[in-house]
């Protein structure tokens, strides 16, 4: 009889368990709400303007209001990986530091109008309503490895909309919504070395999904009171999205070439384990009121609600080996926006935007980790938009986003520390 | 690395812990000025089979004088690689062997100007050591053995200051005594620094020889109760006439560590990790071996040690069909339930006096037994790292199965701080363990050559023994044989002497 039969299976059944990992914490931080830039010029505060072709997402009730074909396209510049990170005791404790590595993001965004009749619009939207990319530098030696090096999440709606005039001051409008999402986490597995009785890295662990898709729909109502007064409601339905996927294992050698040789021996290098999971993305409803206070100033004030409570639990199956199950719990809870804009229109045909939000976190101390870290946000941004023709025009926007340091001691995983975030979001549409 | 690397390296070390605790903290009630920690190997931070400063600097009770942040030094008995004795270490996976590191440490040499303390660096202290957890110590001996008593364990020459004592300077395993007398206990020599504070975790090696030697010998290798029960309440009675705060902690199970847990009590097949079913019953067959009752199959009842493995290399335990020896495992690799139920009683009956005397005295009490279990259901979860109990693959035990890793005393460490801040009302801060996970510069050597042997050779099982205080298995044998013929000898135990031993080779 040999220890080492014994020895191999319980490392086998540690890495095992450790490879299949956690699955994205999310955010209000991967719920982009940027998907026009004279929205985001004032803020976002949009939904009882909603003027533009980004009526479609912002209100769809505002697309009844269109008598004329529209284009419009766009893209938002994320400048992501200004994050920052120290530990706490107990771990990984005040010796360990970590930042996000730049990485650059861009959402798009394009939209078509073209009205049908006299009270109904039709419009396509294309929109990326949640991304996500944290990465965090050195890997090798970043604390938080075994948890998260890198997380990614990608989608795109495809979402076709009716708008109907009810009368010369009201709009409704509904839509549905084609989702087209997949993700990635890539994080390393550790196992004691029985050379050192201390941790080593012996793989990497990259979990990829399939493109998968699921559908949604959207409805909104814009009631233009009076040349001064209007107010929107907008409401964005959940999607559940179930995800196939795999994850692969590359070996990292740790030098020890009898302990390498015996990982290489267990782990299913270079292979995909087949695992499936979900993930339900929030639904969104927005309220907004916006008054003309004079020629030159219009102002709107918006609260959005995003019902991240229904994200309380993630299930992660293993098909081929059911021990390799988990369920990643979450916890999260509904959260709220707070948004305010101005338009200025100056001499000469472009028009300013100014405009803040301070937007809450849905997610709690103990979820808060290496995926994705959130914290309470505050946001500002500046804006500017002409005509560049008879008939295009041009919107640029700015904005800069402050989170809350934010510090956990309860985190689920034992992994507690402060965060610090900021991000910057440059974009720019064409309307034609 | 050089002596002075290695130095270095453990300084480092050290430092890191400091500065992470470097203001003083609130500790309620219990004052930290001068803390004493009294104990035994668990205490002095004897890991892998030997005692060694990267484990040292951060003993328990080193890292609770950081933690608390009470300032000055905290002095401990520091010996260099590789240990005293040659630590454990891992040659090679297959075959797996543990054995012994080659080396060995430096004594001091008086005859040099100035002194030089060899691997002993810190031997000229001229005053107690602020640990004085002495490896072997049961709880009499920590009341009572001298340093001029080396006999009982090496350790006491090293630890125990005497001025009369010049320690290792001829024989580097006791040292020479100008005179057989003078010279005071650990609990008197930490008394005598005027602690404000002291912690003493005694009553281990009281069980843990029954353990390690798998012979339960009354009064050899475990201690009666009785005579535990009078030596603890002096122990606390000399304690709490010190005014000094205090914590005792309890006896863990010794049944429930590695050395004891990791062979299973059936017959293995190597090739797949799985047990070898009878093809009757379709059950795991037993390990042949010697027990209180006479050789039998072992039950899951049994518990194997970790030293039976070079014997069941060569197939003892094992039925010939098999392919073993048939050779029944001898009475000290194995641990009967008889023996078992010996032991645990024991080990409750002795927590159950240190529990009454801490609570009479006010003191704060850690209870380690139920802290084990812990550890062994649910381990450590960190950042996505486990930790377990497991041998080798766990991260909280080192290499002999017994005595915890550096991570395993950081964690003990905190179950420390946790007892007294709730107990004196105060708010030690949490340990960084990042440190003890993510190691510190100077790095690991893997070990050069290798030592003929099998898993934990016995040689090394035998070293750990003598410096653990407990007399040789061949020593042991003879004792518990002279104990039974004084009994009137039954018809299973005849079979039991009838039963073909195997020859050793090379025992002394």
């Amino acid at each position: 009889m040999k220890v080492s039969g014994l020895v191999r299976r319980k490392i086998v059944v540690a890495l095992l368990m450790a490879a299949l990992v956690t699955l994205p914490a999310q955010g209000a931080g991967f719920s982009i709400y940027e998907q026009g830039n004279k929205a985001t010029g004032m803020a976002n505060a949009f939904t009882a303007q909603a003027d533009d072709p980004s009526a479609m997402f912002y209100n769809v009730g505002g697309l009844a209001f269109f008598d004329e074909r529209e284009f419009m396209a766009g893209v938002t510049f994320m400048f992501l990986g200004d994050s920052d990170f120290k530990g706490v005791a107990p771990f990984p404790g005040p010796t360990q530091t970590g930042s996000q590595s730049d990485q650059i993001k861009v959402p798009i965004h394009a939209y078509w109008v073209e009205p049908i009749s006299d009270d109904w619009v039709f419009g396509l939207a294309l929109t990326t309503p949640f991304v996500l990319l944290t990465e965090w530098d050195d890997p090798d030696i970043w604390s938080g490895r075994f948890l998260s090096t890198k997380a990614e999440i990608n989608t795109i709606d495809v979402n076709p909309n009716i708008g109907w005039q009810v009368t010369d001051n009201l709009g409704l409008g509904f839509g549905v919504a084609l989702r087209i999402s997949d993700f990635e986490l890539t994080n390393r597995v550790p196992v004691i070395n029985p050379f050192t009785l201390m941790v080593d890295d012996v793989a990497e662990a990259e979990l990829g999904s399939d493109t998968e898709t699921d559908v949604g729909w959207n409805f909104g109502v814009q009631h233009r009171v009076n040349d001064r007064f209007s107010w929107g409601f907008s409401y964005r339905s959940k999607v559940e999205i179930e995800y196939g996927g795999d994850v692969e294992l590359t070996q990292i050698l740790t030098g020890f070439s009898e302990f390498d040789d015996l990982i290489a021996a267990t782990l299913p290098f270079d292979q995909g384990v087949p695992i499936r999971t979900s993930i339900e993305f929030p639904d969104l409803a927005s309220v907004g009121v916006a008054y003309r206070v004079s020629p030159a100033f219009l102002v709107e004030a918006d609260i959005n609600w995003t019902g991240w409570s229904s994200f309380d639990e993630m299930v992660i199956v293993s098909q081929d080996d059911p021990t390799l199950s988990e369920t990643l719990e979450f916890n999260w809870d509904d959260s709220n926006t707070y948004r305010a804009g101005v338009t200025w229109d100056v001499r000469g045909p472009g028009e300013w935007r100014f405009g803040a939000y301070y937007d809450e976190t849905p997610q709690p101390d103990e979820s808060v980790g290496p995926i994705l870290p959130d914290a309470d946000r505050v946001g500002i941004s500046a804006g500017y938009g002409r005509p560049l023709g008879k008939r295009t025009n041009l919107d640029l926007s700015l904005l800069y986003i402050k989170f809350d340091e934010r510090t956990t001691t309860t985190n689920m995983d034992n992994f507690n520390g402060t965060y610090e975030t900021s991000t910057i979001l440059f974009g720019a549409t064409i309307g034609w | 690395m050089t002596r002075r690397q290695t130095t270095a390296a453990i300084l480092t070390l050290a430092l890191v812990l400091a500065t992470s605790a470097a203001l003083a903290q609130d500790t309620g009630t219990a004052d930290f000025t001068k803390y004493v920690a009294l104990g035994d190997s668990l205490t002095a931070a004897f890991s892998s089979g030997g005692l060694e400063a990267t484990e040292q600097v951060v003993s328990y009770p080193a890292i609770l004088h950081f933690q608390t942040g009470a300032g000055g030094t905290f002095e401990q008995a520091l010996i260099l690689e590789p240990g005293l004795p040659s630590q454990l270490q891992l040659f090679s996976l297959t075959p797996l062997i543990i054995a012994p590191g080659l080396g060995m440490v430096e004594f001091p040499d008086l005859t040099a100007d100035p002194p030089d303390p060899g691997s002993f660096i810190n031997i000229f202290l001229n005053r107690p050591y602020d640990n004085l957890g002495i490896p072997g110590a049961n709880l009499d001996e920590a009341l009572s053995t001298l340093c001029a008593e080396f006999d009982e364990s090496p350790f006491y020459c090293v630890i125990l200051r005497n001025p009369e004592c010049e320690p290792l300077l001829t024989d580097p395993i006791g040292g020479q005594c100008l005179t057989d007398q003078g010279g005071t206990s650990s609990v008197e020599q930490g008394l005598s620094l005027s602690p404000t504070f002291i912690s003493a975790w005694l009553g281990s090696n009281d069980v843990l020889g029954a353990a390690t030697s798998g012979l339960v010998i009354e009064g050899v290798t475990i201690t009666p109760l009785d005579s535990f029960t009078a030596d603890y309440q002096q122990l606390m009675a000399m304690l709490t006439a010190s005014g000094a705060g205090l914590v005792v902690a309890n006896v863990p199970d010794v049944t429930s560590i590695p050395f004891t847990t990791t062979i299973p009590w059936f017959v293995v097949d190597p090739a797949t990790g799985e047990p070898v079913l009878d093809s009757g019953t379709g059950q795991p067959i037993g390990l042949l071996a010697e027990t209180s009752t006479g050789i039998r199959q072992l039950t899951p009842a049994d518990l194997v040690l970790l030293s039976a493995s070079e014997a069941l290399a060569a197939g003892d335990g094992i039925p010939p069909q098999l392919g073993g020896s048939g050779l029944a495992l001898t009475n000290d690799l194995v641990l009967d339930a008889d023996e078992i139920a010996i032991i645990d009683q024991r080990i409750l009956d002795f927590n159950d006096v240190i529990l009454s005397e801490a609570q009479a005295a006010g003191a704060a009490h850690v209870d380690i037994f139920s802290f084990l279990r812990g550890l062994n259901a649910t381990g450590v979860d960190l950042g996505g790292i486990q930790y377990t109990t497991d041998f080798l693959s766990g991260g909280i035990f080192s290499y002999d199965g017994v005595h915890p890793t550096s991570f395993g005393y950081a964690v003990v460490a905190q179950e420390f701080v946790d007892v007294i801040n709730e107990s004196f009302g105060g708010s030690i801060p949490p340990i960084d363990l990042g440190p003890f996970v993510f190691g510190v510069p100077g790095g690991i050597q893997i070990p050069a050559g290798a030592v003929a042997g099998a898993v934990l050779t016995l040689e090394a099982r035998d070293q750990m023994l003598k410096a653990m205080g407990v007399p040789d298995v061949e020593t042991l044998t003879r004792i518990q044989q002279r104990r039974d013929a004084d009994r009137r000898p039954s018809r299973r135990e005849r079979g039991r002497r009838d039963a073909p031993r195997r020859e050793r080779p090379g025992q002394q």
